[in-house]
């Protein structure tokens, strides 16, 4: 039995090269623009297969895919809007800090805060 | 403001501590009496700083720099160092002692400062990344920015300079609280009798989406039975917010037991070019003197 497990070592990755790697949209989320002007994410939400089993058990019909919604705020849609595949977390910091005239650090922070709970959720990906 | 004519410069004020610095460098730590300053995310110059009673000992300050920095270091040893003359030049009412490391990322050079007119003692370092070009390049920056420390202030005004909010302030308003997180700045200072904040709010064209500046005044100093007023302040236009309840003698008594201000005022205004919020708010046990804080209103602004 193996009492203490040796931790896996996570790949090293500096912060330059995670500025410059580029969000990609998952192509199974979608969106909706609302009247406001923001936009709304509708993407699918995975559910594990035991669950998915017991489901059909239970229910005897095949289980529909369940999806959750995501209102973005005003500030959330306009770096959505940004996001093309093609433009870097870098240069979709500089857009941003120049739209709404922040500062750099602030909107980096934030940017990048909200990137990674897309992330998170499995709305983007990153590529290099 | 500018020091060399090729780089711009921009001024840094914090707790006491003025410099001039790179107006590409930017603080990328902020404690009470500390401050990293960061290029390109990277450390450049760090700030330590404390006031010191009785004897001033400069081997006591550099044993608890290298017990402080004992990880960074990494087994390297600190050794001392010569300063140079632009450094000594540019610090000639300190008593100075220098020292530098080298770790495995990053080398400093550095010198641990003592003013004897205001007993304060400073560390202050330089960093350089190993084989970085843009790092050594910054070396001809050093005098410069050295000749341009002050750990204290001859009028007894000191400038609050940070990010892109400034403020100058007399010596006895002492720093309380400060918070900066993204689209929100927080910086409030107590004098003893008022209790002084200052507040940067963006970007202001999303705020005010969802209300005018005086429906957001309301939402962020919810006063109890107080509207917002409309003024000027020069060709600003402003909403301010009182709160002097009549109260009654037992109240006023529960009240300051239980330290809580009796009057309140707050100043909000919208600056639009730059597309961010301003306001100053004060409290206080007693009735607040409208001068000062116009005075107080209209040196705070942005940089």
């Amino acid at each position: 039995m193996v009492l203490f497990k040796k931790q896996r070592e996570h790949p090293k990755f500096s912060r330059d090269r995670a500025l410059n790697c580029k969000p990609v949209k998952n192509i199974q989320v979608y969106e909706t623009r609302l009247e406001t002007g923001t936009v709304m994410l509708t993407y699918p939400v995975g559910t594990r297969p035991w669950v998915a089993a017991l489901i059909k058990r239970f229910s005897g019909a095949v289980q529909k895919p369940i999806t959750k919604k995501l209102e973005l705020d005003t500030l959330g849609s306009a770096v959505w809007d940004l996001l093309d595949g093609k433009r870097s977390v870098k240069q979709v910091i500089r857009e941003f800090s120049k739209s709404y005239r922040l500062h750099s650090k602030e909107a980096e922070m934030s940017v990048t805060q909200f990137l990674r709970h897309l992330g998170k959720r499995g709305l983007i990906g990153f590529k290099e | 403001m500018t020091l060399n004519n090729e780089q711009s410069w921009k001024e840094v004020g914090w707790n006491g501590i003025r410099l001039s610095i790179p107006s590409a460098w930017e603080a990328g730590r902020i404690a009470e009496r500390y401050l990293l300053l960061e290029s390109d995310d990277f450390p450049v110059l760090e700030l330590k700083w404390k006031s010191i009673k009785g004897k001033f000992s400069t081997e006591k300050h550099l044993k608890r720099f290298k017990s402080d920095y004992h990880k960074q270091l990494a087994g390297h040893e600190i050794s001392p160092w010569a300063v140079p003359k632009n450094w000594c030049d540019a610090l000639q009412s300190h008593e100075m002692t220098g020292f530098q490391w080298e770790g495995r990322l990053f080398a400093g050079k550095g010198l641990i400062l003592f003013c004897k007119d205001c007993r304060c003692a400073t560390l202050l370092q330089f960093y350089e990344r190993r084989d970085n070009e843009k790092d050594r390049l910054n070396r001809i920056h050093q005098g410069e920015i050295l000749s341009s420390f002050h750990d204290h202030s001859a009028n007894g005004l000191y400038l609050w300079s940070v990010f892109d909010i400034r403020t100058i302030l007399p010596e006895h308003f002492k720093l309380f609280r400060h918070s900066f997180s993204p689209g929100a700045f927080e910086l409030t200072f107590d004098t003893g009798i008022y209790r002084i904040s200052f507040y940067r709010w963006s970007p202001a064209s999303v705020i005010l989406l969802e209300s005018d500046l005086q429906g957001f005044a309301e939402k962020v100093f919810p006063f109890k039975s107080c509207r917002p007023v409309s003024g000027f302040s020069g060709s600003v236009e402003t909403m301010e917010l009182e709160s002097f309840p009549p109260l009654s003698f037992w109240r006023k008594w529960r009240r300051k037991l239980r330290k809580q201000p009796i009057f309140k005022w707050a100043r909000v205004w919208h600056v639009s070019n730059a597309n961010r919020i301003l306001a100053v708010k004060a409290e206080s046990d007693k009735p607040m003197d409208f001068e000062l804080l116009d005075s107080i209103c209209s040196e705070y602004g942005l940089i």
